[in-house]
């Protein structure tokens, strides 16, 4: 099986000023970023074709205060602390899939043989999407090259959308590995609108959890920290999904489809950024961000600080 | 009905809350001459600045026709837009200040809309020139530091990234600099240059605003002191509106900012700009322009405002 992408994979302004590398070049620790910019099919809205260059662009406007530091260290205001970006840290930009328009079997092979390379390779697969259907070809990547990992999903959803054909799927049968009564291979957190009962119970059947929006606009970010930090004590590999339709949809306006009622910007940073599962993770996945849908701009703001605040101490270290 | 017998009903040439419009000569002390900046970024950021003033003169006109309670100080002049060349930083540099100082030779106050920051220390230099004997002292209302170490001021005369260490230099230095509102996450050189001066982050003026003139005016000479009053609308919190800088998550809202800036209002401001409104990146084509129109309002307040604090 081929897993050289170098020639088939186009790229624009890299992700946090990564170097811009083929598959080859993957080393042990390194984060890897490739975007897949498949567009949302009906009846979710389009647009997300365009998530991977406005992801990259937000993220460099987030890091700005750190680029225009000579240390790329920033200070806090508020708590006095001071923080650095590891300009160290291996970071690759493979650029985006070419040739790459909605999501079809085509394309989530493709993302299941970048994703099992870059992990063979020792690297941290970083997915920016494209549709939240690309989530398949990740989980299909990772299960292919390692043993039995978490799945850590943001979303409003319990399942990925159907898409030119492929059906709509439930999160807990993207895991290929049969549950053990002791597994806790799912944590969902955000959950919000009506969802078929089916994925309710499929999730619950293999001892998965439901964090729901309304959860946490109720008892606070502390019920969604208190289940990661079970989730994270069950799974030592964790594929962490952010999902922009988490977002309420007041807030941030550019994705497929609608959230009334969703997390706010700073709910989803502030959860991201404590649940320090930095260490544990073997992949993410970021999809759904549609930025023409959103005149304001602040769906990738917010979908790249929240990718920023998972990536936590593998980016940034305390000073 | 034939057109002879319909009642024409004719709107004036948009101007500033409906500002007489006017020219220097028309300027005079206890005057506040409104001006537009035509002219967007000569570093990062996204343009579109340049269409503030024009979208600011139209949206400040159904407020006043609707009766609502935005009626300005009477003492207002719109004097236009001060001329720039839009794609020749030294040459637009050169006569920013030069009109700056022929305003400010007026006695009038200079209030400039719209444009972008990058343009703000032009007007001060002008505004010091023609002002030599005052203590000038800088009030920035930002979301952002833009104190990175000036480097080559020759080839990048216009940087917006250093525009508030500039205003720094030419009054006097840091400790000249009050900045207000500014992110949590300020990169560690920009902040070690402001480490003499009072600066507070949005969350701390959320708090409360109770004693803030007074702190600003700690330390500061006794005499002769005077106050330029730069705002930024990058400060307010996301979802109010869209401006010229990343979202980051926190910031005022816009009744937070006008309340401070009636506050700073207690202070002598002889000189102000409002920068960073882009009107295209208006979700609603007016929400945004309404917003900042108020927040104009209330700067023009503070303008006018007898300072219960100068000494």
């Amino acid at each position: 099986m081929s897993k050289n992408f170098g020639e088939s994979t186009t790229a624009s302004a890299t992700y946090a000023g990564f170097s811009e590398k083929n598959l080859e070049e993957v080393t042990q620790g390194s984060i890897v970023v490739f975007g897949a910019p498949a567009d949302s099919t009906l009846p979710r809205r389009s647009g997300s074709s365009n998530g991977p260059k406005a992801i990259r662009q937000a993220t460099m406007n987030a890091l700005t205060s750190y680029f225009n530091s000579p240390s790329k260290t920033v200070v806090s205001l508020d708590t006095g602390k001071t923080r650095r970006f590891k300009s160290e840290v291996i970071g690759i930009d493979l650029g985006d899939l070419a040739d790459c328009t909605e999501v079809t079997t085509e394309t989530l092979k493709q993302i299941d043989q970048l994703t099992a390379g870059v992990h063979d390779q020792g690297g941290l697969p970083v997915l920016l999407g494209g549709d939240g259907r690309i989530l398949e070809g990740m989980t299909t990547g990772l299960q292919s090259s390692s043993s039995e990992l978490g799945l850590l999903v943001i979303s409003n959803r319990l399942d990925i959308p159907k898409a030119n054909g492929l059906t709509s799927k439930t999160l807990s049968s993207l895991l290929s590995i049969s549950p053990k009564s002791d597994n806790y291979p799912i944590l969902t957190i955000g959950t919000n609108g009506i969802q078929p009962h089916e994925n309710w119970k499929e999730i619950k059947k293999v001892h998965g959890n439901i964090i729901s929006a309304e959860d946490i606009h109720e008892q606070g970010e502390e019920i969604a920290l208190n289940a990661i930090q079970q989730f994270s004590l069950k799974n030592n590999q964790i594929l962490c999904v952010i999902d922009a339709g988490v977002l309420d949809t007041g807030f941030a306006a550019g994705t497929p489809g609608l959230n009334v009622g969703g997390l706010t910007p700073l709910q989803l940073t502030e959860i991201l950024s404590k649940a320090n599962i930095a260490s544990k993770l073997v992949g993410i996945c970021v999809s759904n961000v549609a930025p023409l849908l959103d005149a304001r701009g602040h769906t990738q703001y917010a979908v790249a600080e929240a990718l920023l605040a998972v990536m936590g101490e593998r980016l940034f270290e305390e000073i | 009905m034939s057109s002879v017998d319909s009642i024409l009903s004719m709107q004036s040439v948009p101007s500033f809350f409906g500002a007489p419009i006017g020219d220097i000569e028309d300027l005079s002390e206890e005057k506040i001459a409104l001006t537009g900046l035509f002219c967007d970024h000569f570093s990062g950021g996204e343009p579109g600045a340049r269409y503030a003033a024009r979208q600011l003169r139209y949206a400040s006109l159904p407020l006043l026709r609707h009766g609502q309670n935005i009626s300005p100080s009477n003492n207002i002049i719109d004097i236009g837009e001060l001329n720039v060349f839009p794609i020749e930083p030294m040459k637009t540099q050169s006569i920013l200040k030069e009109q700056s100082f022929r305003i400010h030779q007026t006695g009038a106050k200079l209030l400039a809309l719209g444009g972008d920051y990058s343009l703000i220390p032009a007007l001060v230099s002008g505004q010091l020139k023609a002002r030599p004997d005052s203590d000038l002292k800088i009030i920035r209302i930002s979301r952002n530091l833009d104190t990175v170490e000036i480097s080559n001021p020759q080839q990048k005369p216009l940087n917006r990234s250093c525009a508030t260490r500039q205003l720094g230099d030419y009054c006097g230095g840091s400790k000249s600099i009050a900045l207000l509102g500014v992110s949590d996450s300020s990169s560690l050189e920009e902040y070690e240059y402001l480490v003499d001066s009072f600066v507070r982050s949005a969350q701390q003026l959320s708090s409360s605003l109770a004693g803030l003139t007074e702190q600003i005016l700690d330390g500061l000479p006794d005499k002769n002191i005077s106050f330029y009053l730069s705002v930024d609308v990058d400060v307010l919190a996301m979802p109010s509106i869209r401006s010229n800088s990343p979202y980051l998550g926190t910031g005022l809202t816009p009744k937070q900012l006008t309340s401070l800036i009636l506050e700073l209002g207690k202070l002598p401001i002889i000189g102000a700009d409002v920068t960073g409104y882009i009107p295209d990146l208006d979700i609603s084509g007016s929400a945004a322009s309404v917003t900042v129109v108020e927040i104009i309002r209330s700067v023009i307040e503070a303008m006018s405002q007898e300072s219960v604090l100068c000494r």
